[in-house]
């Protein structure tokens, strides 16, 4: 028989480092790296892993350690964002958390000076240097790697619904784009990423890792960048369809929605149920409209065959997950999603502060603002 | 027993309009996404073009054509008359998947007529799509054929593009790639490597939810770089950059003939070329954008990395007998010249060099636009 999965849940973050003069990113990792704070243990036991590099020197990565529970995770993860902010504080820096910067242009920004990163840039040139964006990974446990399969073909459908749900980069290079996750479609610009395709069982999936190590088109698993993926070293489905959510409460709701969404796939499969895998080209067709229109557009119910309001379809995701949300007790955290549908997202209110400021008549002021608020934010409840 | 295809051909093509001064881009010359009439379009909305080139243009999309020497004298034809458009108002004319430095962002930019319409559903997307590429049609008339034949020649895409990458700048900088405009193109939903159809019927399915559902307008709005055509009961194919020269262009036409004639004649005796799954094909389209002939493409019937022009120069030799049969082999062979010496990308990066490069970028850039004016101009 198939193990339960444990359900355990992480988040690994992509914060900018802002410089609260200019407002512009200031790539510092390096200097955060050397620090005795931020190469270890910045408080007992609240950054176990300490910061890590990422492509560009001005991103800083964090992760939660792995707990059991919302509860756990809501903890650990405030407590990741009042130690990168305090790190930050220190050198006169802020931080904040959104998939794109407002303005800051990714011509010039310096790329992290270590070898796997200079060899992403030639590899990939203009389009690695494009790479300016800061995503947010959720991680929920299943060691069954034929399970971790199975869920992660069907969980396809509920990424678009995800998606809507954490809108952060409306702005690109100074410029509104029209779109609430403009990270997405750059993003897409890499090989291996956006939807995934179905793979029968973990022994078809581990063949086509191993086919593309043999052809030389990735070094190992690290360098599949799908929007849900079998961790390459953990024993973790990782979600990474999700723009970072300035809130970090709202960040702990939607990983609590998706440890539920797995638990609920779990459950159906153990009643020889299925949610119905849908083709990779029509799950695009409601990542398009959720990465464009967030919350506000209509997305397709495939099962209904007709168009339906965002909002209601994630409703109705709530609702399907129901029972597992209290199963696994996370109602208090997930009820922040509530909020989210009825107040928007990270996108809507930079956009808002945008047009309180001026919007376009008045562009450089009132980016300075979208970043002076994305910064506040970004620290609210720490 | 189904009548085999007629294999007629058709070709599209979309021009670059320069200004002889500041070799920036003033019109494009494409056909429009709504009613695929062909127009030239200037930032003002200006879409007048004499009659008689409009007709001429929608005439040669059709496929209505059997061989690549009349193909190749109508291309000519309207490359001629697309000159003396350009002529007549003191212009220049260009054919590349890129403008060398032209930038969306200027005001006075160009929208793609392709994606007109679906502006406001793109917004930034559509607004990038500064890019001009070729499609070849073949037409195919038994639906079941065609989408049999789409989901194997998926395969081929990548040795295609490679022979024909013509847009490694973009918005005045080298992008390190052959083929930045498949990178754009793909920004687009519904783009790139189609997924695989079971049949007709599950393609008729798919166009009719999307219908539905209004993610489409028309069957025009799916933009895969292998698609039916519902109008002209073809098999297009929209993975090319924009070449520089009839010769590139026809030769690669004649290839993409030759090989839905192989791919047809396959089935025919019960065997099909071996269908992969997207994400692999996808590799190789990326090595194709990234590296074009210079670098190495999947064999995964062998599972190894071989040198492109290996690969491309063995897919000359498959669809050989056809090119033969099709009475093509004149224009093909010019395609090993292009294995040879490299593509449009290729040229345009040596004149850049020449030019001084990123040290005398804008005279560099400049040079390169002149580079593509001489070569496409030659057909005046």
């Amino acid at each position: 028989m198939m193990k339960s999965p444990s359900l355990t849940i992480g988040i690994e973050e992509e914060y900018q480092i802002i410089d609260p003069e200019t407002r512009e990113l200031k790539s510092f990792i390096t200097q955060f790296m050397e620090s005795k704070a931020g190469a270890m243990e910045v408080k007992k036991g609240e950054l176990k892993a300490g910061v890590k590099a990422e492509l560009h020197a001005s991103m800083v990565e964090l992760g939660t350690p792995v707990c059991q529970s919302v509860a756990e995770l809501k903890t650990a993860l405030f407590a990741q964002r009042a130690a990168i902010h305090e790190l930050a504080a220190q050198r006169g820096l802020q931080i904040a958390a959104a998939s794109t910067h407002p303005f800051s242009h990714w011509l010039g920004q310096e790329i992290s000076p270590f070898e796997r990163y200079a060899k992403t840039v030639e590899d990939h040139q203009v389009i690695a240097q494009r790479m300016l964006i800061f995503g947010m990974h959720v991680h929920i446990g299943i060691e069954d790697r034929d399970f971790a399969i199975d869920c992660m073909n069907t969980v396809r459908y509920a990424l678009p619904h995800i998606l809507a749900l954490t809108t952060s980069s409306p702005f690109w290079a100074g410029q509104f784009t029209g779109m609430k996750s403009y990270r997405s479609i750059i993003f897409e610009d890499m090989p291996r990423t956006g939807l995934p395709e179905t793979f029968p069982s973990w022994a078809a999936f581990d063949r086509f890792v191993q086919r593309l190590i043999n052809t030389g088109c990735i070094a190992d698993g690290s360098k599949i960048w799908w929007d849900v993926r079998p961790h390459y070293a953990f024993p973790t489905l990782e979600f990474r369809v999700p723009d970072i959510c300035t809130r970090a409460e709202e960040a702990v709701a939607v990983a609590a929605l998706l440890q539920a969404v797995v638990a609920w796939m779990w459950n159906l499969r153990k009643h020889n149920m299925t949610f119905r895998t849908y083709r990779g080209d029509l799950i695009a067709e409601n990542k398009w409209r959720a990465l464009r229109d967030g919350l506000d557009g209509r997305m397709i119910d495939f099962g209904r065959e007709e168009e339906v309001a965002t909002r209601q379809l994630v409703r109705e995701l709530l609702l399907l997950v129901d029972e597992e949300i209290d199963d696994l007790g996370s109602r208090e955290e997930i009820e922040v999603i509530y909020r989210i549908l009825e107040e928007g997202t990270s996108a809507d209110r930079q956009k808002k502060v945008y047009l309180q400021h001026g919007g376009d008549a008045n562009r450089e002021e009132a980016l300075r603002a979208v970043v002076d608020h994305l910064v506040r934010e970004t620290a609210e409840g720490i | 027993m189904t009548p085999a295809p007629s294999l007629r051909l058709g070709i599209e093509e979309e021009y670059q309009i320069i200004d002889p001064q500041t070799r920036n881009l003033r019109y494009i010359v494409t056909r429009t996404a709504r009613d695929e009439q062909p127009v030239l379009r200037g930032h003002d909305g200006d879409t007048s073009l004499n009659a008689e080139l409009t007709n001429s243009m929608c005439e040669l999309a059709k496929p209505h054509i059997s061989h690549v020497h009349e193909l190749k004298a109508a291309l000519i034809e309207q490359r001629q008359a697309v000159c003396a458009l350009a002529d007549e108002r003191g212009l220049l004319m260009a054919a590349a998947g890129t403008h060398p430095f032209a930038s969306w962002k200027q005001p006075d930019m160009p929208l793609h007529g392709r994606y007109e319409g679906v502006m406001a559903e793109m917004r930034v997307v559509a607004k990038r799509l500064l890019i001009f590429g070729m499609h070849v049609h073949v037409a195919i008339e038994d639906p079941a054929v065609a989408i049999d034949v789409m989901n194997v020649a998926r395969y081929m895409l990548p040795h295609l593009l490679t022979l024909t990458t013509s847009s490694p700048f973009w918005a005045g900088r080298d992008t390190g790639l052959k083929s930045y405009r498949a990178i754009l193109h793909e920004n687009l939903p519904r783009s790139g490597v189609p997924h695989f159809f079971a049949s007709p019927t599950e393609y008729r399915h798919y166009v009719d939810l999307l219908l539905k559902t209004h993610c489409i307008r028309s069957e025009n709005d799916i933009w895969w770089d292998v698609r039916p055509h519902h109008e002209y009961s073809s098999l297009e194919f929209r993975v090319f950059d924009m070449m520089p020269t009839v010769d590139d262009a026809v030769g690669v036409a004649a290839v993409v003939q030759a090989l839905v004639a192989w791919l047809v004649d396959l089935r025919s005796h019960n065997i099909s070329f071996r269908t992969y799954p997207r994400s692999l094909i996808e590799e190789n389209k990326w090595r194709a954008e990234r590296y074009g002939l210079d670098g190495k493409l999947i064999d995964f019937g062998k599972e190894q990395q071989l040198a492109a022009r290996t690969l491309v120069r063995e897919l000359l030799r498959l669809v050989d007998p056809y090119v033969n049969k099709l009475g093509a082999h004149r224009e093909v062979d010019h395609l090993y010249t292009v294995i040879e010496q490299g593509t449009s990308a290729d040229r345009q990066r040596r004149v850049y060099q020449q030019h001084g490069g990123n040290a005398n970028r804008e005279e560099a850039l400049r040079a390169v636009v002149d580079s593509l004016v001489a070569e496409t101009m030659i057909c005046r």
